[in-house]
């Protein structure tokens, strides 16, 4: 497992290295640049093109496209991965400065999700066809269908402006107290885990189905087991192995829904940091954070994989 | 449920009681000074000013939440134009010269006396006055700021063109400072006022000295309040400045005696309209700053929230390539225009009558208002017969005598602001409608930023400019050329845009701004004027004694709750 878990991390390497040049690439070969939008935000200005040409040589945008990305390149190797143009922040404290809020919403969204969505698929699978079935389906087409933004301005305006009873918009670190840390997560979390759980709750009543017509669970009913032991003890973990891959993929779902929710809910996260940084082409931000989130990926790839191997003894990594 | 054992309900039953107490145990927000961001602090009680004390209504204390217009990318107003900068660092510094209500130039950081023929300005501190750092505010201070802001001008903008007239500065002594023309030069005071754009914000010898294409790293300025925290991407929080030492005059906008009432103001980013607007309604915010008008009447019909209609606000402007063809004639811009139905470009973007006005003036169409020129807008008239035609058959006729043969015109919109994109909208069909091949294209405000600067690839964009300051100062910036446009003035214009600045006499003065206002209109080469719209803004009801500005300034407003 070890051998496993190293030769995986190497093997993130090359996958980071492609997705920094295709960032990077993509970034210069899109119209907009930082120093147009530094200059010339007012009318009143009246800058001069020469003033733009002098920001862009202060910046090193004036550079030969290769020299930048040479230069963009090696101090991401050694850790450095810029400043903002705009701020003049370095990104690292930027990431740090905005991890928690990011993390937390999409690590409890995808708890809220999972509470959401196992019991529900499990419930789904067990009372197939019934009103059970056809309500938690129900739920599952419109987890789809209903944009996430929608159901959050609709729950701020039921919850926030007419009860009064949350914050509408706004973030609360932990450290400041954990009841208006909670408060001003429901929301949000309630949004994203909802949405998101939908297909989960689907991809687990498909697989629980499959599992229930098995031999071995009619051997485990037929020995006398309690419905519930039947359920979770031998189907749900027979089943799990394609919830998990599910729920690994999800966590794309879960980082782009956070994107929207952060700018609807106004938290300063690392989502909303990234969609500001686009519309500025703030390069050093946008880089850094899609980085970032390109190794939290590959991360999460490998715990899920790991996972396998320890809901499923037959499966071994060498 | 049998399978949901007795553990199972208890558990169950505990996990709702806890949602039941997060939701319940919520603080009231008006009670406690929470924040977006949710710090449930209790107020440490303020010291009441004297002012506040003997006066009877301020009350002192509290945080005022408010929410700008954008984010804030920087808060350094001279490395910076962006509005959404200004909101905020208008509240931690003070030009030299300032606006009050009437838009005339009153002092603020210092005094002034002119001498000789106009060409001598000498100018005093305010005795006492001290940066937020607490040292004393110096003539070395004072001049190495306005060379900051000279440095930050294009030398062909209203204060570059000022400067080039200067002969010599000096700091007479610590308080006492003088700048020399080579001729006499009106139009000084009213170029240290600017309150847009880039902005004079005096600050300390050390951090002017920087390069204005960096931003500053410290935020040190004068003003009533000073910085305590920038939560980048969130807010920024100010907090009183206790050693502020304020003007004595009553308070006229951002003229007079700055009132610091609150303890705090807190100035938050909420990139979406919705959700602005909902933090608004449930008390979680006390002041919106660049209100929508979709939401409008939701707010008026609110009974705890005043809404405000703000005039002037801002302004579509529309830009040609003067350098691309067909846009490159004046014969072909002038067709152009003649079609364009500016009410309706108007409403597109205001949303209500109520919210925009026609205005043919280069300067802010502000009723009675006359500047230090004392001259009534009423005077100004020329170039009006060339604004609004909206005459579809003229603008054939005229594209038909200026050669054009259905040429794609390339029209840029960016989709990031409405009032922009709407009102461009408008104007698309408009010449549709007159017979022009117009390719429209939308796309991000960076991509259109870019586009604008290219020779080629475009014919046409409009963007918008807030309110800067209105004693006519559009006027002497509109015949210059700049880069969006690339338009190279006829030799008359070029003369009259140095002459406005220069000339003392009142009755010239008019005769230039017909000419100038004239000429524009004719040559239709930059910044086009659409229109004017109004800013509307919205407030809880228990802040008092906000005056609704064209700009967000909490100072001289206070809490009553």
């Amino acid at each position: 497992m070890k051998g496993y878990i190293l030769r995986r991390t190497l093997a993130a390497i090359p996958v980071l290295f492609f997705v920094a040049t295709f960032v990077f690439l993509i970034l210069h070969l899109t119209p907009g640049d930082p120093a147009y939008l530094l200059l010339g935000e007012s009318e009143s200005d009246w800058i001069m093109i020469e003033d733009i040409e002098e920001l862009r040589a202060h910046l090193g945008l004036d550079r030969p496209l290769h020299e930048q990305y040479v230069k963009f390149l090696w101090s991401t190797v050694r850790g450095d991965l810029g400043t903002s143009i705009f701020t003049g922040q370095p990104v690292t404290d930027l990431f740090a400065q905005r991890f928690e809020e990011t993390f937390v919403l999409g690590v409890v969204s995808k708890i809220v999700a999972l509470g959401v969505a196992v019991p529900l698929g499990v419930l789904a699978a067990w009372k197939a066809n019934s009103v059970w079935d056809r309500g938690i389906m129900l739920y599952v087409v419109l987890g789809f269908s209903v944009p996430a933004y929608w159901l959050a301005y609709n729950l701020i305006f039921l919850f926030a402006v007419n009860l009064g009873v949350l914050p509408a918009v706004g973030y609360s670190p932990f450290s400041e107290g954990v009841v208006e840390w909670a408060r001003h997560l429901v929301l949000p979390v309630i949004t994203i885990g909802l949405t998101t759980a939908a297909l989960t709750t689907r991809i687990t009543r498909a697989t629980m189905l499959e599992v229930l017509r098995e031999d071995y669970i009619r051997t485990a009913r037929s020995k006398g087991l309690s419905e519930r032991l039947v359920l979770l003890r031998h189907a749900l973990k027979n089943a799990s192995i394609p919830i998990v891959t599910i729920i690994g993929l999800g966590m794309a779902t879960i980082i782009s829904g956070v994107v929207i929710i952060e700018v609807v809910f106004a938290i300063p996260g690392m989502g909303r940091a990234l969609v500001e940084a686009i519309l500025k082409r703030d390069y050093p931000v946008i880089q850094g954070l899609i980085l970032v989130t390109a190794a939290t990926f590959v991360f999460i790839n490998l715990v899920t994989d790991i996972l396998y191997a320890y809901l499923d003894p037959r499966i071994r990594y060498g | 449920m049998k399978w949901l054992v007795r553990r199972h309900r208890i558990l169950l039953a505990a996990v709702l009681a806890l949602s039941l107490g997060i939701v319940a145990c919520g603080g009231d927000d008006e009670e406690t000074t929470e924040t977006a961001t949710g710090a449930s602090a209790q107020p440490a009680p303020a010291a009441a000013t004297p002012a506040a004390q003997a006066m009877d209504g301020p009350k002192s204390g509290g945080t005022i939440k408010a929410v700008n217009e954008a984010g804030v990318g920087s808060l350094d107003n001279m490395f910076t134009s962006a509005f959404a900068t200004r909101n905020v660092a208008v509240h931690m510094y003070e030009n030299v010269t300032t606006l009050d209500l009437d838009y005339a130039v009153r002092p603020m950081v210092a005094d002034w006396a002119i001498t000789g023929d106009g060409s001598v300005y000498t100018f005093t501190i305010r005795d006492g006055l001290t940066f937020h750092d607490g040292s004393a505010v110096t003539s070395a201070d004072v001049l190495a700021s306005i060379d900051r802001y000279n440095r930050a001008s294009s030398e062909k903008a209203f204060f570059g063109i000022i400067m080039a007239q200067v002969e010599s500065t000096e700091a007479v002594d610590d308080s006492v400072f003088r700048i020399t023309f080579k001729r006499p030069v009106p139009t000084l005071l009213n170029g240290l006022a600017a309150s847009a754009g880039r902005v004079p914000h005096v600050m300390p010898k050390r951090l002017a000295d920087t390069d204005h294409k960096e931003s500053v790293t410290e935020y040190i300025g004068t003003g009533p309040y000073m910085l305590k925290e920038w939560v980048q991407g969130d807010r920024v929080e100010l907090q009183r400045y206790d050693g502020y030492v304020a003007r004595e005059e009553p308070s006229s906008f951002l003229a007079g005696k700055r009132h610091a009432y609150a303890d705090e103001i807190h100035i938050f980013e909420v990139p979406d309209q919705t959700t602005r607007v909902a933090g608004l309604e449930s008390g979680q915010f006390d002041y919106l700053f660049d209100v929508s008008p979709d939401f409008y009447d939701t707010l008026e019909a609110n009974g705890d929230i005043d809404t405000y209609i703000i005039d002037p606000g801002i302004r579509p402007f529309a830009w040609f390539n003067n350098e691309n063809p067909p846009t490159d004639t004046i014969a072909m811009r002038r067709a152009m225009v003649t079609s364009w139905d500016h009410d309706q470009a108007l409403l597109a973007s205001g949303g209500r009558t109520e919210f925009y006005k026609l205005c043919p003036l280069l300067s802010w169409c502000v009723d009675g208002f006359e500047g230090e020129w004392e001259i009534n807008q009423s005077a100004i008239t020329g170039g009006n017969d060339l604004y609004n035609i909206n005459d579809k058959d003229m603008a054939k006729q005229l594209a038909e005598d200026a050669g054009y043969a259905g040429e794609p015109i390339i029209v840029l919109a960016s989709q990031d602001v409405p009032a922009m994109f709407n009102t461009v909208s408008v104007l698309v069909e408009n010449m549709r409608d007159a017979g022009f091949n117009v390719d429209f294209r939308p796309m991000d405000d960076a991509s259109v930023k870019q586009q604008r600067a290219a020779q080629s690839g475009w014919n046409m964009l409009v963007t918008t400019g807030g309110w800067a300051n209105a004693a006519n100062t559009r006027f002497r910036t509109a015949p210059v050329s700049s880069f969006v446009s690339r338009y190279a003035p006829s030799a008359r214009l070029t003369e009259l845009s140095e002459l406005i600045h220069f000339e003392t006499d009142q009755a010239k003065h008019l005769e230039y701004l017909n000419e100038i206002q004239t000429l524009y209109y004719q040559e239709s080469g930059a910044g086009y004027h659409i229109g004017q719209l109004k800013a509307l803004t919205a407030a809880r009801s228990w802040l008092k004694g906000y005056q609704p500005y064209p700009i967000l300034f909490l100072a001289n407003t206070w809490l009553d709750r």
